[in-house]
């Protein structure tokens, strides 16, 4: 029993290392995914067995075994780690990324594969995190076409931005493990 | 007289001897009696404090029906004005020749992950502020019907006013022209924008569109 315990004075417990670096691998994957929630409440929606939030909850959770590195207090996230979609579909082969003037080209090859269809679509995601913003091909591709075309964000203008695709399976329910294909800035 | 609720341990309201119990916003409260105040006088950093809080609070004191929507998803034991004095008070101001000043470019009236409209301009014209930016929605967060909150605060003289926007305009709009309430010309012009969905569940982080005021023109 503590004699001298003064009730008015605030008890200050501190919090261990891995209660810290835990935290925070966890506010990073959040900040890093929170603005993709709208796609991966789709594309891991077979994984969360039909539950946005659980499939939500699940890439956060890959996110923080797989993408984080470093040592608390300068943990950082891995954006080649990063899933933005999860599946068994087959996935396209990229052969070439085009970056020019506000505009991309992704030419892409697929071999031919009982589980995959010409009529899937292949979508490319365009997304900063320190923005917080991201967009999307807006013209539909698909696998049978080989390559993609897609007019950049207006707010990517002066900020570099992540690239990830990944395929949509022609019924709409199935998805490929996303790619990553690299860092861009854009250079007008 | 205080009056329990919920048995004997639970909250009451109204005064108990010393004690004063209360309700507000599903937490009760319980104070103690009114001493008399203080005679020491307050130091420098508690001015400063109390300064830089009343400088926001006044701010903030005529858009409360905008910061309702701007933070209204962090809203449940507090109020959007708190909400927004708590996400803003660490970055809204600066230092000049010891006076705490507002810093206009950093105040967020909004806090969100819905996806802004990028490109946002503003010049000063005979009808108002012309406000233009970006609708195209990138098919991830954000929509063509999308609700666009405009503001504009104008300094004429001394004198401060809040002119704002809300209900009417769409993202896919592109533009928008906010009447000025007063034909006098402003010597000092701030515009933030941020847009929320239709159903009111997400809004987006706000942006500030400076204007520059010259005495024959005006620039961006």
């Amino acid at each position: 029993m503590e004699f001298f315990y003064d009730k008015n004075k605030p008890r200050i417990k501190e919090k261990s290392y891995g209660r810290l670096a835990m935290q925070q691998r966890m506010r990073l994957a959040m900040a890093f995914l929170n603005p993709l929630r709208p796609i991966i409440n789709e594309t891991w929606l077979i994984k969360g067995e039909g539950n946005k939030s659980r499939a939500f909850g699940l890439a956060l959770k890959k996110l923080i075994q797989d993408g984080v590195e470093g040592q608390y207090p300068t943990q950082y996230i891995l954006p080649n780690q990063v899933s933005i979609s999860m599946g068994t579909l087959s996935g396209v082969a990229i052969q070439d990324v085009v970056l020019s003037n506000h505009l991309i080209d992704i030419y892409f090859s697929s071999e031919e594969n009982p589980s995959s269809r010409d009529g899937d679509e292949v979508i490319l995601v365009a997304y900063s995190p320190e923005l917080g913003m991201g967009g999307k091909n807006d013209v539909p591709c698909y696998r049978r076409d080989g390559h993609l075309h897609m007019e950049l964000p207006i707010h990517f203008s002066e900020s570099p931005f992540h690239l990830y695709l990944y395929v949509k399976a022609v019924n709409g329910k199935q998805y490929s493990k996303s790619s990553y294909l690299g860092y861009f800035e854009n250079a007008r | 007289m205080g009056t329990f609720k919920k048995g004997i341990n639970g909250p009451f309201s109204g005064k108990i001897g010393s004690v004063i119990g209360s309700h507000w916003k599903d937490v009760s409260y319980m104070k103690g009696l009114y001493r008399t105040k203080s005679n020491k006088k307050p130091s420098e950093d508690q001015l400063r404090q109390r300064d830089k809080f009343k400088l926001l609070l006044d701010f903030f004191a005529p858009i409360k029906r905008l910061l309702a929507i701007g933070f209204g998803q962090y809203v449940k034991s507090n109020t959007a004005v708190n909400a927004a004095m708590r996400f803003n008070y660490d970055m809204a101001f600066y230092e000049e020749e010891g006076k705490v000043l507002l810093d206009y470019s950093k105040i967020q009236f909004s806090r969100g992950s819905l996806f802004t409209a990028g490109a946002e301009k503003a010049m000063l014209t005979d009808r108002g502020i012309h406000i233009t930016w970006n609708t195209k929605t990138y098919g991830i967060s954000g929509h063509f019907d999308d609700i666009v909150h405009i503001t504009c605060l104008t300094y004429i003289g001394k004198d401060r006013f809040f002119d704002s926007e809300s209900g009417d305009i769409r993202r896919h709009h592109g533009e928008a022209i906010i009447e000025l309430n007063t034909k006098l010309k402003p010597v000092e012009i701030h515009v933030w924008l941020f847009l929320s969905s239709q159903q009111g569940d997400k809004v987006s982080k706000t942006v500030y569109i400076p204007i520059e005021i010259s005495d024959n023109k005006v620039t961006l």
